[in-house]
């Protein structure tokens, strides 16, 4: 059993991780670069440990840091979040050698994995349906131009440790495809630490699905149902929701299997995830297993009652899964909107700053995930994911209306947020209906007239009026 | 009291007279509105209008304001009267164009890369300078084509929202 888990992670994940901790019994050791000293997961710690200041890759990417620090602190055990290290191949490997067990699949899969490529190779000899693309890095210029000339275009590049939308970009004509590749490298070396690239074929029109799945080492292995992930922009999921409205039951329970196959195909254990693309026919990829923990992992956990995260845990303890496949059964709905401090009437444009004000939702069937409070910076150095408002209803309608509710009674001030963006999408018709695909944003969002003036804009006239009288009153006195 | 507000549909004349402690009559759009306004904490306040009851948080700067209603964001400014009781008239028509062009940043952010030079000629469009917030990089163009008068930043230098970049002069 552990006794103590260093948490190589900052923000709302963080944060989810060390609850879990705590509700475990488990000391928490916090890891922060300067600029987050007073963020929440240094304040919610047992233990908080300083990684100097400077960039991502001299703080929270700085494996050596972090094991020098997990060592020192005595944890048993490191748990990397997503992100960062979460799925670094050599920092588990050298997390192994110390004797400190890293929260996530063995050295041996992730190295698998880590090479998205070869996974797909495994993949195809499990028989699995795959997105065609490259079959080796893209380390030659000539060679990838030609591999994306066989693909045809459209083609997607992206990262070989890629994730959450980094290092991803379409190439619609060969003419593009060096200046995409040094584009995609730099993000990709900035936000993981690896630059390699593979090539995909596009697929326009898409849903983007995945299953959630829990293996433990003695070849147990269930899954936790789907997550329908096509609200996109920039590659970058924005909303989630469990179950995906688009699967039907007999569709879904092939791609559980399938799900489960590719799992069994590399002997992944820990939690995973496997990301489909699904067609218009519904016809269905595998894409890649992300052999970590996703943001979106709340979802799940509230439709199947599974704490994800408390499951990764034990099973990294040794323990045997303690479910079986036939004790999980969905239960409703639940959708998670990601809040970005970001702008959304200004093309999504990051925004940092001194939050002013906080108002969090409650009431029945919302849960709230978050790593800010009234009165902290958002720091301009990390992802600008800063709450995650998750919501569970009896059926996708009943939660859609309370996601509304929650966001109506949400308030973040003194920083730009996705709020404004994520009450338009769940009012949007089309959405209501389940009646979209990964194109979606843009064709609906980006595209959008702006709706005529209603009685809110009327009271915001009213309000500004109002302030304006008792502000010259103040000034002029009672004789205006 | 009668205000000329502007709001993204048009501007409006709004009257507002103090009928007590936080309760306003006011007029606007040919209605008459019974407003009771309490701020319950800085900037955010409780309105209840004609029995309707809200949550505004109203963000002033200057004359201009934000309000957030219900998670949606609503700007509106007010505008002043000059003596004569006119409404400042807005610059239009034969403006001659600006003669220089001041590139600004428009987030806080890192200065990625700086790609040209003091003395160089741009084209409209021509990607000047990249910057870096959040893990995303994104370029600043040029909204004129012109000349590079001044780099006022360097690369890797942590810049505020507003701060100058890059000084052009139009050709």
């Amino acid at each position: 059993m552990f006794k103590k888990i260093l948490i190589a992670n900052r923000g709302e994940i963080a944060v989810r991780i060390l609850r879990a901790c705590h509700e475990l019994g488990i000391s928490v050791a916090a890891v922060y670069s300067e600029s987050d000293r007073g963020a929440l997961h240094v304040r919610y710690a047992d233990e908080a440990y300083s990684l100097g200041s400077g960039s991502s890759d001299e703080t929270y990417l700085a494996g050596d840091k972090v094991l020098r620090i997990a060592r020192e602190a005595k944890a048993d055990a490191i748990h990397p979040g997503y992100g960062f290290l979460a799925e670094n191949r050599e920092f588990a490997q050298a997390c192994q050698k110390e004797g400190i067990v890293f929260i996530g699949p063995s050295g041996e899969s992730l190295e698998t994995m880590g090479r998205k490529i070869r996974a797909k190779s495994n993949m195809t000899q499990a028989q699995i349906t795959v997105i065609p693309g490259s079959e080796c890095p893209m380390d030659d210029k000539e060679e990838a131009l030609k591999a994306a000339n066989a693909l045809g275009y459209p083609v997607l590049i992206k990262a070989v440790a890629g994730g959450g939308g980094k290092g991803i970009r379409r190439v619609d004509r060969g003419a593009q495809l060096f200046q995409a590749m040094n584009v995609a490298r730099a993000e990709a070396k900035a936000a993981f630490g690896n630059d390699a690239l593979y090539l995909e074929k596009y697929i326009p029109n898409a849903r983007h699905i995945e299953f959630q799945i829990l293996a433990d080492h003695y070849g147990n292995i269930i899954h936790l149902f789907d997550r329908e992930c096509s609200i996109q922009r920039r590659y970058q999921k924005i909303l989630e929701e469990c179950p995906s409205p688009y699967l039907d039951d007999t569709t879904r329970l092939r791609m559980a299997g399938v799900a489960l196959s590719a799992a069994i195909a590399i002997k992944y254990s820990g939690a995973g995830t496997v990301e489909f693309l699904v067609d218009r026919e519904k016809n269905f990829y595998y894409l890649e297993l992300n052999a970590r923990l996703q943001v979106e992992h709340p979802v799940t956990e509230m439709v199947t009652g599974v704490d994800i995260v408390k499951a990764q845990i034990r099973i990294a303890e040794g323990e045997k899964l303690p479910l079986t496949q036939k004790d999980v059964e969905p239960i409703g709905a639940s959708l998670v909107c990601r809040i970005y401090a970001e702008d959304p009437e200004n093309n999504f444009l990051p925004s940092s700053g001194r939050i002013e004000r906080l108002q969090i939702p409650g009431g029945p069937g919302v849960r709230v995930d978050l790593g800010i409070y009234e009165g902290y910076a958002v720091p301009i150095f990390y992802d600008p994911i800063i709450a995650k408002v998750i919501v569970w209803g009896r059926n996708r309608q009943e939660a859609i209306l309370r996601m509304d509710r929650a966001l109506q009674e949400l308030v973040i001030k003194g920083i730009k947020t996705t709020i404004p963006f994520h009450r338009w999408l769940v009012n949007n018709q089309r959405f209501i209906q389940g009646d979209f695909d990964t194109n979606f944003l843009e064709e609906e969002y980006f595209q959008r007239k702006r709706e005529p003036g209603n009685s809110l804009q009327e009271l915001a006239c009213i309000a500004t009026a109002i302030r304006a009288y008792e502000k010259d009153r103040k000034e002029i006195g009672d004789g205006i | 009291m009668e205000y000329k507000i502007e709001t993204e549909d048009g501007v409006y004349s709004v009257q507002v007279e103090p009928l007590g402690d936080h309760l306003y009559r006011v007029s606007f759009k040919d209605r008459t509105h019974l407003v009771d306004v309490l701020e319950v904490s800085d900037n955010l306040y409780s309105m209840i209008c004609n029995g309707r009851s809200y949550e505004v948080d109203l963000v002033e700067e200057g004359d201009t304001y934000e309000a957030s209603i219900k998670g949606r964001n609503y700007w509106t400014e007010v505008l002043r009267l000059d003596k004569m009781g006119h409404l400042p008239e807005k610059e239009e028509g034969a403006v001659a164009p600006p003669e220089e062009e001041v590139m600004s940043s428009p987030l806080s952010c890192k200065v990625i890369k700086v790609l040209v030079k003091e003395g160089e000629a741009v084209e409209a469009d021509q990607v000047l300078v990249i910057i870096e917030a959040m893990k995303m990089e994104m370029p600043i163009s040029s909204t004129i084509r012109g000349k590079v008068k001044e780099i006022l930043v360097k690369e890797g230098q942590d810049v505020d929202k507003g701060t100058d970049l890059v000084i052009l002069t139009a050709l």
